[in-house]
């Protein structure tokens, strides 16, 4: 039974670790300085690099972060402490529902209410697109870790004569934060590769970024695009992009966890 | 009259179930008030009904007044928050905050009150901990995270109890009776959420009025 469930655990890291194997066997050879500081060259010329996806994805996330994190959490704090039965229980519905709805759809949404209003695709409707993604999974998260602090806590808190908002804010949410930050991290990295509902929100560049209402280039845009063109330098780039976009992922998890940890906390 | 707390008609519950009837007893101030009772009586309900902390739970509820020197608790208007902050409360198990250093632990109600001074803040977590005799245990880890803090010694606890009587009305619930008659002056004796007897606790333990106060204090039940 041991081996059965130690074998079910590994191959759940199997296809990661293969995955990653195969983009840096494939991918390693293009990843230079170049790739990282350099705009791509016109096709025909070798060389060049994805600086701008590059910084154009960080700004997406950050986009999405500043938008969808506040309405996320905040939202979740609702859910937890509201003593209304029916809303909740709808929001929850929604939230579940919209986090099933295939990116692209999320896209064409964003692409109706951003994008065509202000007649052009820019760094704005890609962060909508990927905020909308982010939305339900930080909502539910943030509720789920605030449901796993003990009641006693809040009893005590309470009984200290804190208002019901300095114990959210003293107490629960600092209890939380190990589970809230995972999820948090858990919806950067679903939305750092999403391709689809970029297509026609940030549309891409092959130039630097120049305003948040602007086509803005990113890493799953351009990988893409690399991928699909009959280029070998191209796709050279194109799996260089994808190794990058792992590690990026893998870099924020990283930094989540050591953050986290040290500072007490119950909640993992 | 104005002193002390006089509850009054008290009834609580939880959703459909009423876990208090009609309580109503009169509580001496600067004085200790033990209550007792099997489990499931409705003794925590009760002292948590005199600072507001049933209502807490949701779908609790409550009816009845308990004035604490001459001021119901339940009229409309008052602040829960602020009826907390007068009258405290101690829980039957410690729970420290986890996110919180042993020291941020102990000074957390005082903070709240709002003081900043470093040094008030200092002196009142040294004496906070060297009166529940932990002083000694946790100096050296105030900085470490506030789970390490025990709940104290029990005997320690007592004495404390009896220090604090000189400038405090104090209502414990206990399951251990020796524990009652060593610390109280007045025994309460709650059963299925009724206030069976109230009284002197010497006589309350010695001669109880009840026949169902005297079975539960013989050990018949419990």
């Amino acid at each position: 039974m041991s081996a059965l469930t130690a074998g079910s655990a590994l191959a759940v890291v199997l296809p990661l670790i293969l995955l990653f194997g195969f983009l840096l066997h494939q991918g390693a050879s293009a990843v230079n300085l170049d790739f990282f500081t350099r705009l791509p060259k016109p096709v025909g010329e070798a060389g060049g690099g994805m600086a701008n996806a590059i910084v154009g994805s960080l700004i997406l996330i950050a986009l999405a972060g500043a938008l969808g994190l506040p309405l996320g959490i905040l939202g979740g704090v609702y859910l937890t402490e509201s003593r209304d039965r029916r809303l909740p229980w709808l929001i929850r519905f929604v939230a579940d529902v919209l986090n099933g709805v295939p990116s692209i759809v999320i896209g064409i949404f964003a692409y109706t209410v951003v994008v065509l209003p202000m007649r052009r695709f820019s760094a704005l409707a890609g962060g909508v697109a990927l905020a909308v993604i982010m939305l339900p999974i930080v909502l539910r998260t943030t509720e789920e870790m605030m449901r796993l602090v003990p009641a006693s806590l809040r009893e005590a808190a309470l009984a200290l004569g804190l208002p019901e908002w300095k114990v959210i804010l003293r107490v629960v949410l600092p209890t939380a934060r190990a589970g809230i930050i995972t999820g948090v991290m858990v919806a950067i990295a679903r939305v750092a590769g999403e391709t689809a509902p970029l297509l026609f929100t940030a549309f891409g560049n092959r130039f630097w970024h120049q305003r948040l209402d602007q086509p803005i280039a990113a890493l799953p845009l351009q990988i893409f695009a690399y991928a699909i063109a009959p280029y070998d330098d191209w796709h050279r780039q194109a799996w260089a992009g994808a190794l990058v976009l792992i590690a990026l992922v893998f870099l924020v998890s990283l930094a989540a966890r050591i953050a986290t940890r040290g500072r007490y906390s119950a909640v993992r | 009259m104005a002193d002390g707390i006089l509850v009054k008609d008290l009834n609580a519950w939880f959703g459909t179930l009423q876990v208090l009837r009609d309580i109503g007893l009169a509580i001496a101030p600067k004085a200790v008030t033990a209550i007792i009772g099997p489990s499931g009586c409705g003794k925590s309900t009760f002292i948590r009904c005199l600072n507001r902390m049933h209502e807490v739970v949701p779908s609790a509820r409550v009816s009845g007044t308990v004035l604490v020197e001459g001021a119901n608790l339940y009229a409309p208007g008052v602040d829960p928050v602020e009826v907390r902050r007068k009258i405290g409360m101690v829980f039957q198990r410690a729970n420290p905050f986890p996110t919180m250093s042993a020291f941020d632990n102990v000074a957390a109600g005082l903070r709240l009150a709002g003081m900043r001074n470093r040094a008030v803040l200092n002196d009142a977590v040294e004496r906070a901990l060297t009166h529940a005799a932990l002083w000694d245990e946790v100096k050296d880890r105030l900085d470490k995270p506030g789970s390490s803090l025990s709940g104290g010694q029990q005997q320690k606890i007592e004495e404390l109890i009896l220090e604090l009587r000189k400038d405090l009305t104090i209502v414990i619930v206990t399951h251990n009776m020796q524990q009652a008659a060593r610390v109280s002056e007045a025994t309460g004796f709650f059963l299925l959420g009724e206030l069976v007897e109230f009284g002197v606790t010497r006589e309350l333990f010695t001669n109880p009025r009840d026949k169902r106060t005297e079975d539960y204090i013989t050990g018949r039940f419990g």
